[in-house]
């Protein structure tokens, strides 16, 4: 397990640089440019998949963890592994298990034997892109430790607070057969992702061309690196830019009290998850080219944004978020 | 992550704005449905007493209006719940007809006469009007039914003289300032960036108080006395009158003479014994006769040359003057006179009569059997007086009715209607009826022998040189009903009396079909031919009744009434001159029509009476005047011991008669089936361009909509692109396509405008991102964007209009399928 020793100041160092860089990076390559790039390399290596890939742009412009809910093998890690590359920051994965310690996860403090010091040896959280592979299998210990992490963006060892990066993004995995000895997600640490996205399989297609891609050569397809550092982090601060005008809120607003009043679902969408909302809708419209939010991107992010939070008689949740929809009329001009 | 501000602001819905936004909430504010609805109820309320003002009968209108009350209560309770939303919807449209089926109901099964149909509209109008109230749910319906309640008050209500009427204008007032006043509120505070609503309530409490204010002070104006006014004298431009008014006064008001002749209280006889009444001239029916059609012309048959001593002169001028006077009708008469009037111009109405009742209505005098071919006479040895039934008491809701007459149940309508005479000025001892008369009712009279009947067969006073003034006569009458007349497998149907029945029939029968005789044959061919030439087909096979009908419509169809066209004073037989001529007064008419008729070897007879038009009715008072000028002659038929009338004359109408609902269907259908054969050709070109309209609907109306859509070509940017897409919401409407509420504007255009051929596809999103802007991006940024892709949207939007248009011409490439918006 490798570590990055990052210490608070350093981090900090980094952020004054970042913003000195800002105007220039602005200038220098467009937005859309950037995120076209992005979307392009993520494209490339999911294959036929252009929707769950917009959906996870949103998601990372959002700073919004994800939670995949989905079988093994239908390229998750690799999802993840090309989303790192491509933003440019360190990739790590932690498979987890009912035996995983949270220290497993933060990092720890070990007595160094030649100069009788501790020293802090940082857990796979100290890092860009983490993957935690089926994240039910741990205990409610370590998910905790591990919620701590994604919703602060900070960890406490030894009751000292150590920040992580700033672009910090979970994508964590749960498979949604096996749930034999698992230990399912409680809906308050659901709330900490933005979005549960299912993959699925690939159609016809794009499994032969897989197929025919793999057959020729022996390395995996891999994305390239297209965002400098510091980049990411404009990009999200640029989605606060995106403008939501009352009518649009409004009707988010509506959704809400409609999730609210729905008897499908045990409880409604929270404000921070509402929140999360507006800043996905915010991120889509941007990965779209537009400078504000219309209903239409309120509708598409609904059923990842929603789908995380809300809990009812499994399986139906996809419909009742669907009567949800249909029951709120959309404001026309 | 935000701050705790900015949370606030972005998800706790504002309070102000989330009530105002009509679109978002269901229901329009609390207080203002409460105001809209009072309004409304008492705008029905007020119309409710002006029809009950109006009727004799108040309870079935009652009971329309509780109903009326309950439907439009319960809606207004439930028009939150979407359930069964549209069944209210149903049953509130069904009661718009209501005033009009209570009044059917009325007057078809209840025997009253109905209402008049101005106020059935009205009544119609305001149930409307509640019903929009109750179930509104935005400002715009609020407003709908708030125009049609304050055009009632004003146009129904404000001009009425009824004092219960002021209390409900200035309460309806009051309620109106208020309401108006609140809607300009809200209209303002929208513009307000305070969310300070104190002031708010205070300014309306003002406004309130000062409307209040306001409408006393000016209700109290007008409530006041006289003597308040009066003070004014000279200074305020009143006429110092007692504010007492008369819809039948013509010329001037209050003089006194009203209120001495006691006209507006009917019951009372007092003063009219008194000296100003025994030098009034009350006209006979024959100075009426006169004045109307011109004196007859005295023949002198031969020259007399003998001076008779100066008794039997005396005598014999007596004789012929009571002969005239009672007896006789010519046919041959002067030109009118038009200065002749026997009434003085003044305060005295100049009505002969008031009716309470339906119109129009033949109101019988007197007949005449005997025809000579100049002067109608009655036949001295007539005397039906002997065939009529014994008068008999009967008591009604405690009023003594007089029983008259029973008709035969197949000829009459079961259900009796009522009617009320009050009779003015007519010097004559006989009473107008109806012809089939049953019962007759005159306030405290319970004695039978008040009446009688004349020799021909007339209700009258007997001992009694005339009906006394001011009587009101109540009178019960019952409808012919002649679908057995006209059937001739309806032993009913044979009506003519045939030489072998006439031995057993009455022996004045015989008086009843008299011809002159020179001309019988003659006639008699004459009329076949004619009823033969106007209906189009032989005579063999038709009921007399049905014969009777044919003269009916061929004197109405091909004679024109012209009442200045006399005979000449040297005519023998008017009948034929007036056959010959094709024209003359409706004297002649009926002269002729009973001469055809008799032909036909049917009793029948001519009448003088009244014909009560309905354009004298005066909807404030619900009585029909009835003038000297209304007197009107027509005919009779004898049918099974029944007189029914018949009008010959065009321009009156035709008497009442029962139809089942059946039998309306069927003549409908005939009708319909003779003007078909009439003017085919106009049919099919008729039908053949409804049926083109109806398939050609939708590309009419688009290209119409396109139309429109083009010329707003000239206007900015941002009104094109609203009007485009109004055309395109059309559009959709017209071609039946409906979107679910979760469909989104880009999801709607990017449907209409995939189909909507000859866009490029950068075009269409340059569009969708127009109107999305519009709708959802910061005004500021959307002003300048347009600007910039104006030319642009120019070409978008004439390209999307066209469409429509060309679709006229050339195939239709909008399809017709529905489907929902695709993401």
């Amino acid at each position: 397990m490798t570590a990055i020793v990052t210490s608070l100041a350093s981090n900090q160092e980094l952020h004054m640089a970042d913003s000195m860089n800002e105007l220039h990076l602005l200038n220098s390559v467009p937005l859309q440019e950037l995120l076209s790039g992005l979307r392009a390399q993520l494209n490339l290596v999911l294959l036929g998949k252009p929707q769950v890939v917009e959906h996870l742009l949103a998601c990372v412009l959002a700073r919004g963890h994800v939670l995949f809910d989905d079988l093994p093998g239908l390229g998750k890690t690799t999802l993840a592994k090309a989303l790192a590359v491509a933003i440019g920051g360190k990739f790590m994965r932690i498979q987890c298990t009912p035996d995983l310690l949270p220290s497993d996860v933060t990092g720890f403090n070990i007595l160094n034997q030649k100069n009788r010091e501790f020293e802090f040896r940082s857990g796979p959280v100290f890092s860009d892109v983490l993957l935690t592979d089926e994240i039910n299998r741990a205990t409610p210990r370590t998910q905790s430790a591990l919620f701590e992490a994604m919703a602060e963006r900070q960890v406490t060892i030894d009751g000292e607070a150590r920040l992580l990066s700033s672009t910090f993004l979970v994508l964590a995995t749960q498979n949604p057969v096996e749930s034999l000895g698992a230990y399912p997600l409680p809906e308050a640490q659901l709330d900490r992702f933005a979005m549960k996205l299912r993959i699925g399989y690939p159609d016809r297609k794009n499994e032969l061309e897989l197929l025919a891609r793999s057959s020729r050569s022996m390395a995996e397809t891999t994305a390239t690196q297209v965002l400098a550092a510091g980049q990411l982090e404009h990009l999200q601060k640029s989605v606060t830019a995106i403008a939501v005008e009352l009518p649009v809120q409004e009707y988010l607003v509506s959704l809400a009290e409609a999730t609210r009043s729905n008897r499908s679902f045990s409880l409604g969408v929270s404000p921070r998850g509402l929140l999360q909302w507006q800043r996905v809708a915010q991120a889509r419209a941007m990965l779209l080219g537009r400078d504000f939010v219309t209903p239409d991107d309120v509708q598409d992010v609904a059923v990842p944004v929603l789908s995380v939070r809300l809990t009812g008689q499994s399986g139906s949740i996809d419909a009742a978020i669907d009567s949800v929809l249909n029951s709120v009329p959309v404001p026309t001009p | 992550m935000l701050s705790a501000n900015q949370i606030s602001r972005s998800i706790v819905p504002n309070q102000k704005t989330g009530t105002r936004i009509a679109s978002k909430t269901p229901l329009a504010n609390a207080n203002e449905r409460i105001s809209t609805f009072a309004m409304a109820l008492i705008a029905a309320f007020g119309v409710h007493l002006l029809r009950m003002h109006a009727s004799n009968n108040p309870l079935p209108l009652v009971l329309e209006f509780s109903f009326v009350l309950v439907v439009s209560c319960i809606a207004w309770f439930r028009v939150g719940n979407a359930k069964h939303e549209s069944m209210w919807l149903i049953a509130g449209s069904l009661c718009i007809g209501l005033p009009w089926l209570s009044s059917l109901v009325q007057f078809r099964l209840l025997g009253h006469s109905g209402e008049a149909t101005e106020l059935i509209w009205i009544a119609m109008l305001q149930v409307a009007a509640l019903w929009q109230s109750a179930i509104a749910r935005n400002s715009r319906q609020e407003w709908t039914s708030f125009l049609l309640s304050s055009f009632l008050m004003v146009f129904g209500l404000a001009t009425s003289d009824r004092t219960g009427m002021v209390v409900i204008v200035v309460l309806y007032g009051m309620l109106a300032a208020w309401w108006m006043m609140s809607k300009y509120w809200q209209k303002i505070e929208k513009g307000f960036v305070t969310v300070d609503s104190v002031p708010l309530i205070r300014l309306r409490l003002g406004a309130l108080a000062i409307a209040v204010l306001l409408t006393g002070v000016i209700g109290g104006v007008a409530l006041s006395t006289g003597s308040q006014l009066s003070s004014l004298d000279g200074f305020m431009p009143t006429s110092g009158g007692k504010g007492d008014s008369d819809p039948a006064a013509r010329n001037g008001i209050g003089d006194g003479d009203m209120l001495v002749a006691a006209k507006d209280q009917a019951y009372t006889f007092g003063p009219v014994e008194s000296d100003l009444f025994m030098d009034s001239k009350t006209p006979s029916l024959y100075d009426l006769i006169s004045d109307l059609y011109g004196e007859p012309f005295v023949r002198r048959e031969q020259l007399r040359s003998i001076s008779l001593d100066s008794k039997t002169q005396e005598a014999k001028e007596e004789g012929s003057e009571s002969k005239k006077r009672s007896r006789e009708f010519s046919a041959i008469r002067k030109p009118r006179e038009e200065t002749a009037s026997a009434q003085p111009k003044g305060s005295e109405s100049p009505a002969v009569f008031h009716l309470i009742g339906r119109v129009p209505q033949h109101l019988r005098l007197e007949t005449y059997d005997h025809f000579d071919g100049v002067a109608w006479t009655q036949s001295e040895d007539l005397l039906l007086n002997h065939e009529m039934n014994p008068i008999a008491m009967e008591t009604m809701q405690g009023k003594p009715w007089m029983r008259l007459q029973r008709h035969a149940p197949e000829l009459a309508h079961r259900v009796h209607e009522r009617q009320t005479v009050k009779i003015i000025g007519l010097k004559s001892p006989r009473l107008v009826t109806p012809s089939l008369l049953t019962h007759t009712y005159i306030d405290k009279v319970d004695q039978f022998d008040f009446y009688g009947w004349t020799a021909d067969g007339q209700l009258m006073m007997p001992n009694r040189d005339n009906v006394p003034q001011l009587t009101v006569v109540h009178q019960m009458y019952q409808t012919p009903q002649l679908h057995a007349l006209r059937d001739t497998s309806n032993w009913l149907s044979r009506i003519a009396i045939t030489p072998a029945l006439r031995q057993r029939s009455p022996a004045w029968i015989g008086n009843y079909l008299q011809i002159v005789s020179s001309h019988s044959e003659v006639l008699s061919a004459r009329t076949k031919e004619s009823i033969a030439g106007h209906l189009g087909r032989s005579i063999e096979g038709l009921s007399d009744w049905q014969k009777i009908e044919g003269v009916v419509g061929l004197l109405r169809s091909r004679y024109t009434l012209d009442s200045n066209a006399n005979v000449p004073p040297e005519c023998t037989d008017a009948v034929t001159h007036f056959l010959d001529c094709k024209q003359g007064p409706d004297y002649l008419f009926a002269s002729a029509a009973v001469a055809m008729i008799r032909s036909l070897g049917v009793p029948s007879r001519m009448v003088t009476g009244f014909y009560a038009s309905p354009d004298h009715y005066d909807f404030k008072s619900g009585q029909t005047e009835v003038l000297p000028e209304h007197l009107h002659t027509w005919a009779e038929v004898y049918c099974h011991g029944v007189w029914l009338t018949i009008e010959p004359t065009p321009g009156y109408a035709f008497p009442n008669e029962f139809r089942t609902w059946n039998q309306h269907a069927i003549e409908f259908a005939w009708s319909m089936r003779d003007s078909l054969v009439q003017y085919p050709i106009f049919y099919l070109l008729g039908l053949s361009s409804i049926l083109l309209l109806v398939l050609a609907r939708r590309r009419i109306a688009d290209a119409a909509l396109s139309f429109i859509a083009m010329a707003g070509a000239i206007a900015p940017p941002a009104v094109q692109v609203r009007w485009i897409q109004r055309l395109l919401e059309w559009r959709c409407w017209i071609h039946s396509r409906r979107y679910s509420t979760r469909t989104t504007v880009a999801q709607r255009l990017s449907g209409q405008l995939n189909e909507s051929v000859g866009l490029m596809a950068s075009e269409r999103d340059l569009y969708i991102q127009a109107v999305n802007r519009m709708a959802y991006a910061p005004k500021v940024k959307t002003v300048g964007w347009l600007n910039e892709h104006a030319a642009d949207l120019r070409t978008v939007c004439w390209a999307i209009a066209k469409r429509g248009w060309l679709d006229l011409i050339a195939r239709p490439k909008f399809p017709l399928r529905s489907q929902t918006g695709t993401a």
